[in-house]
C-alpha cells in the first residue's frame, strides 16, 4: 500500500508543506539548528577521539612488581602476560637493573642514593602492545586486567593527560547521549506539532476519506512523508550550517592568536557516515512525530 | 443484503438511542427510513456503514457480521458502500471533477480509467457541463449531485442517503429522489432516511418508521397491493 501509492504521498506531502508555509519553514529551520548543535558536538567528539587515538599508537604500558618477588617468580608472571593477545613484547627490568638505569640517567643526582642500605627502586615488566591492542578499548581493558594480578603494584601507562582525555572522552560520550536525547525529543515535538496543525486544517478531508473507505496507511501515508520531508529539509539544513562553520568560521578562529590547541591539532569534518546518520536521524524523527499526531487523531 | 437482530445503541451510560431493533432489507429493494426528528435513524444509518458500533445484536451487511468485524476491515467493508448527506461532505479545495477522481484513487483504482470513470458518472448525474466548478460555486442540488456521483462511482451496492433532501427546496428535492430511483433501477440497494413526509408517500416505497428507537411500522411499497391482491397477506405491518 504505502508504495504504490507513494508518489501520491510525495506529492501530497509537499502540498501540506507549501500549504502550512511558516509552521513549516519554522520547524525546519528549528530541526536545523537542533541537529547542527549535535552535528557541532559529534565533530568535537570524533577529533578529541581521534587524537587520542594517536597517542594510543605510542603508548607503552609499564607494571610494577611488588617488592619481594623473586626473579624466577617474575619470570613465571613475565610468562603469563606473555599468553596475552595483547602484548607483543614484554621485557623484565629487575630492580637492580633499575637503579643501574637511574644512576646513568641522574648522574649529577647520585649522591641521592648513596645513603641508601637497600634499592627503593620497584622491578618492573615493560610491555609493547601488539597491533590489534593499540586502541583506546583495547588499552584500557589490558591495564584493567594487569590491575587484578596479586603480584603486581600498580600499572602506567601513556602520559598523564592521555589518561585525562581519555576521561573527558567518557564525559563527553555520556554528554552526548543526553545532548542527543534532549534535542531528539525536542525534534520530535515540533514534527508533532505542525503535523498537527496540518492534520486539523485538513480535518473535513480525513473524514471524508475514511467515509468512502480510505485505508489508515493511506490517510496517514501524506503526513508521515510530510513529516519525513520536514525531518530531511532540516536535517539537510544542518549539515550546510555545519559545513559552512567548520570551513569559514572555524579558519579565522584558529587563525585569531588566542586559540594555540587548536592550532597545532589536524581537525576533520565529520566522516560521511556519520553525515548519512545524521539525515536518517532527521528523517527518522520526522516520521514518527507525525505518526504520533496522526495516529491519535484517526482513532476511530 | 443488511440484516439487524435486536441491535441496542447507547450513547453515554444511559441513553439508549437504538432500542431493540430488527429489520431485514432485500437486495435491490428501495427503503425509505422514517420517523421524527431524534428518533434514532442518523444512528441506525452510521451503524450499517460503521461509524458507529452496535452495543447489543447483530448487524450483517453483505454478508459480513459487523460485531466481528476487524478494525483494518471497516475500509474495504466502506467501499461497498456509497453515503450521501444533508450537507454533502465535498472537499472544497478541489474541482467537482477532482474530487470524484480523489474517490477513485483512494480505493486504489488505476490511474488510468479515473478519469473515463468520473467522467461518466457526473454524465450519469448531469453535470458535465460543471466539471471544473469549485463545491462552493454550485447550488445545493448540483453540490448534492456531485455527492452522488462521488457514492456511486466506485459501483457499491449499498447506497445510504441521510436527508438528502434536508438543505433543498421542494422541485431540487424530486429531482435528487429520481436520481436514487436511477441508481436503484441500475439494481443498487437503497436506504434513505428522511422526515419529509410529502417524498415518501410521492415515491411509494417501503417505509420503516423509526419513533424513540424502536420500530413502530414497516410498510411495503403501496403498489404491492394494487398489483397484487395475493400480496397483502403478507404485509404486515409489524410494531414494536
Ligand atoms: N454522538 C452522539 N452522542 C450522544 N447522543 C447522540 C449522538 N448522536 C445522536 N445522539 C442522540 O441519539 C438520538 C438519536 O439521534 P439520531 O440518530 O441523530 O436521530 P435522527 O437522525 O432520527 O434525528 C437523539 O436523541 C440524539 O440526541
Ligand atoms: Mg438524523
Amino acid at each position: 500500500m504505502f508504495v504504490q501509492n507513494f508518489s501520491y504521498f510525495i506529492e501530497e506531502g509537499f502540498r501540506s508543506l507549501r500549504h502550512n508555509r511558516f509552521m513549516s519553514v519554522v520547524a525546519i529551520v528549528t530541526i536545523g539548528f537542533a541537529l547542527m548543535i549535535f552535528g557541532a558536538f559529534l565533530i568535537v567528539y570524533s577529533n578529541v577521539q581521534q587524537i587520542t587515538d594517536g597517542w594510543i599508537q605510542e603508548v607503552e604500558v609499564t607494571a610494577y612488581l611488588r617488592q619481594g618477588i623473586s626473579d624466577d617468580a617474575a619470570d613465571e608472571i613475565k610468562k603469563r602476560l606473555w599468553e596475552n593477545r595483547e602484548i607483543a613484547s614484554v621485557a623484565y627490568v629487575s630492580q637492580e637493573q633499575a637503579l643501574q638505569r637511574f644512576k646513568s640517567e641522574h648522574a649529577d643526582a647520585a649522591y641521592l642514593l648513596e645513603g641508601l642500605t637497600n634499592n627503593p627502586l620497584p622491578a618492573s615488566f615493560e610491555i609493547g602492545l601488539s597491533k590489534e591492542a593499540r586502541s583506546r578499548e583495547a588499552v584500557e581493558r589490558l591495564v584493567a586486567k594487569l590491575g587484578k594480578l596479586p603480584e603486581l603494584e600498580g600499572v602506567q601507562y601513556g602520559e598523564e593527560w592521555t589518561k585525562s582525555l581519555l576521561t573527558f572522552l567518557k564525559i563527553l560520550r555520556l554528554l552526548g547521549f543526553i545532548l542527543g536525547g534532549l534535542l531528539g525529543v525536542a525534534i520530535i515535538f515540533i514534527i508533532a506539532n505542525t503535523v498537527r496543525l496540518t492534520v486539523y486544517a485538513r480535518r473535513d478531508e480525513l473524514a471524508v476519506m475514511r467515509l468512502i473507505g480510505a485505508t489508515n496507511w493511506f490517510i496517514k501515508g501524506p503526513f508521515l512523508t510530510e513529516g519525513l520531508l520536514q525531518g530531511l529539509v532540516g536535517a539537510l539544513l544542518s549539515l550546510g550550517l555545519l559545513f559552512g562553520m567548520y570551513h569559514f568560521w572555524l579558519p579565522r578562529l584558529q587563525a585569531s592568536a588566542g586559540i594555540f590547541f587548536l592550532q597545532s591539532v589536524p581537525l576533520s569534518f565529520l566522516s560521511v557516515d556519520m553525515l548519512l546518520w545524521i539525515v536518517a536521524a532527521g528523517m527518522l524523527m520526522g516520521f514518527f512525530g507525525s505518526l504520533m499526531s496522526v495516529g491519535r487523531f484517526l482513532k476511530i | 443484503m443488511i440484516r439487524m437482530s435486536n441491535v441496542q445503541k447507547r450513547y453515554g451510560r444511559e441513553f439508549r438511542a437504538i432500542k431493540g431493533l430488527s429489520l431485514h432489507i432485500r437486495r435491490g429493494e428501495f427503503v425509505f427510513i422514517t420517523g421524527p426528528s431524534g428518533a434514532g435513524k442518523t444512528t441506525l444509518l452510521k451503524m450499517i456503514y460503521c461509524e458507529q458500533k452496535a452495543d447489543d445484536g447483530e448487524i450483517l451487511v453483505n454478508g459480513r457480521n459487523l460485531s466481528r468485524l476487524r478494525r483494518g476491515s471497516i475500509p474495504y467493508l466502506r467501499r461497498n458502500i456509497g453515503v450521501v448527506f444533508q450537507d454533502f461532505k465535498l472537499i472544497h479545495s478541489k474541482s467537482v471533477f477532482d474530487n470524484i477522481v480523489f474517490a477513485l484513487r483512494v480505493v486504489g483504482t488505476p490511474k488510468s480509467d479515473t478519469k473515463r470513470r468520473a467522467w461518466d458518472v457526473l454524465r450519469r448525474v448531469g453535470l458535465q457541463h460543471k466539471i471544473n466548478s469549485y463545491p462552493l460555486c454550485l447550488s445545493g442540488g448540483e453540490q448534492q449531485r456531485v455527492a452522488i456521483a462521488r457514492a456511486v462511482v466506485n459501483d457499491p451496492a449499498i447506497l445510504i442517503a441521510d436527508e438528502p433532501t434536508g438543505n433543498l427546496d421542494a422541485a431540487v428535492a424530486d429531482e435528487i429522489m429520481s436520481l436514487l430511483e436511477e441508481i436503484h433501477v441500475r439494481g443498487t440497494t437503497v436506504v434513505v432516511a428522511t422526515h419529509n413526509m410529502g417524498i415518501v408517500h410521492r415515491m411509494k416505497k417501503r417505509v420503516i418508521r423509526l419513533e424513540d428507537g424502536k420500530c413502530v411500522s414497516d410498510t411495503d411499497a403501496p403498489d404491492a397491493f394494487e398489483l397484487d391482491e395475493d400480496k397483502i397477506a403478507l404485509v404486515k405491518p409489524s410494531v414494536g
